[in-house]
């Protein structure tokens, strides 16, 4: 009984410590990088469009040229690009089962 | 005596009960009057930052008429009319203003922003000022502006959402607000945006890569104007109910469904263009309305 209780209170604890502070905005993870979502991104689209999304830092490279491609964005200052993908590869790593409708 | 006591009680108890009732009320009212008073001040503030985004490109947009010599006295006066503008608010931000509704800011993050905003503002400005003078073009001072409009842009919307953010509140309601408010606000920059990215391509300035810019604003300013109207649920927009709003809305798709295929044809004339320079005023002021009709109202 006392061991559940200390495993239960650390997993509660765990979860206090390492959960996600959401944007109330974009709905995006506040973290390090999210300034140049919101100069490169969410002028356009909506956070929810990154947040049903997801993969590797390959992934999002291509996600960006093709929003260079195919509507125009603009050209990203180096540093700025590193930031954006390590950011989204990051938070946005994995493809989650969900649509953008809900 | 016992009559006159029990007369005495219930005075006192009305009395009692009528200066709580008094307080309750002058307390609720004053509840209430500071809440309009501070949605008064947010709206103003988000109105404002939103408004500067689409100012940077209406700026460029007039830097690119100026050259091209359309109505250059018209464009040059809306021209430092919008940098006063734009400063105003940077100002406002930093110092207060009670004009434009705005107190000085205090958030940090939000000053840290502001700050990379004046930095690429006070070049930005300067250059504006110098654009034309005795009737010439500063190609120096014009070229600055074409390539520093966008970096602009993008960091005046980073400001805009952190406002956001730290004024609105995270509730599912409030959040297909945000949306709708962000979409109409976007319309407003995408008029400018277009319009500008028209005539670089009409004056064959970067042509190859202004027609792919072109297309993409195309794209979603048709897109962000249906999702107004219909709904949509991939951006979080509900449909429109309200019956002005609607109206609005709709007078906007007439006016942009009758210019659309000028946007899109290439080798369009001058004559042509100057038409597209008066549907793009037109095209502003509605959207500018609509921006306002949907933070006034209650039921979009």
């Amino acid at each position: 009984m006392y061991k559940k209780t200390i495993f239960l209170m650390s997993l509660l604890l765990s979860n206090i410590l390492y959960a996600q502070k959401i944007d109330n905005i974009t709905g995006l993870v506040i973290d390090k990088g999210l300034g140049k979502v919101k100069e490169n991104c969410t002028i356009c689209h909506t956070g929810r469009f990154i947040v049903v999304n997801g993969g590797d830092r390959a992934f999002w490279q291509n996600k960006v040229r093709i929003m260079q491609v195919a509507y125009g964005l603009w050209k990203i200052e180096k540093e700025d690009k590193e930031a954006l993908l390590t950011y989204l590869s990051k938070n946005y790593s994995k493809k989650k089962n969900i649509s953008i409708n809900e | 005596m016992v009559k006159k006591s029990l007369f005495l009680v219930i005075g006192l108890f009305t009395f009692c009960l009528f200066a709580s009732e008094n307080s309750i009320e002058s307390r609720l009212k004053n509840i209430v009057n500071t809440a309009f008073v501070k949605q008064n001040s947010i709206d103003s503030v988000v109105a404002l930052a939103t408004n500067n985004k689409m100012l940077s490109q209406k700026m460029a947009k007039c830097a690119v008429l100026i050259k091209n010599s359309i109505y250059v006295e018209k464009n040059h006066k809306v021209l430092l009319e919008s940098a006063e503008k734009f400063d105003a608010f940077i100002h406002g931000m930093y110092h207060g203003d009670s004009l434009l509704n705005l107190k000085k800011e205090t958030d940090t993050q939000v000053l840290d922003e502001l700050s990379e905003v004046n930095e690429e503002w006070i070049n930005f400005y300067t250059h504006v000022k110098n654009l034309y003078k005795e009737d010439k073009v500063d190609m120096l001072s014009y070229q600055y502006i074409i390539e520093h409009n966008e970096k602009l842009l993008k960091i005046s919307h980073k400001l805009t959402q952190t406002i956001q953010s730290k004024t609105m509140f995270n509730t599912s309601d409030n959040q297909v607000l945000v949306n709708t408010l962000k979409f109409a606000d976007r319309q407003k920059m995408l008029t400018q945006k277009m319009l500008k990215e028209k005539f670089l391509v009409y004056t064959n300035e970067n042509k190859k890569r202004n027609n792919v810019k072109l297309r993409g604003s195309i794209i979603l300013f048709r897109n962000g104007l249906n999702g107004l109207i219909q709904g949509d649920k991939k951006r979080g927009i509900a449909p429109v109910s309200n019956k002005a709003i609607l109206q609005k809305l709709q007078d906007i798709l007439t006016l942009y469904n009758a210019s659309e295929a000028l946007y899109i044809k290439q080798n369009v004339d001058m004559t042509k263009m100057k038409i597209l320079t008066r549907v793009d005023n037109r095209l502003l002021q509605l959207s500018t309305e609509v921006f306002s009709m949907i933070q006034n109202t209650l039921v979009y």
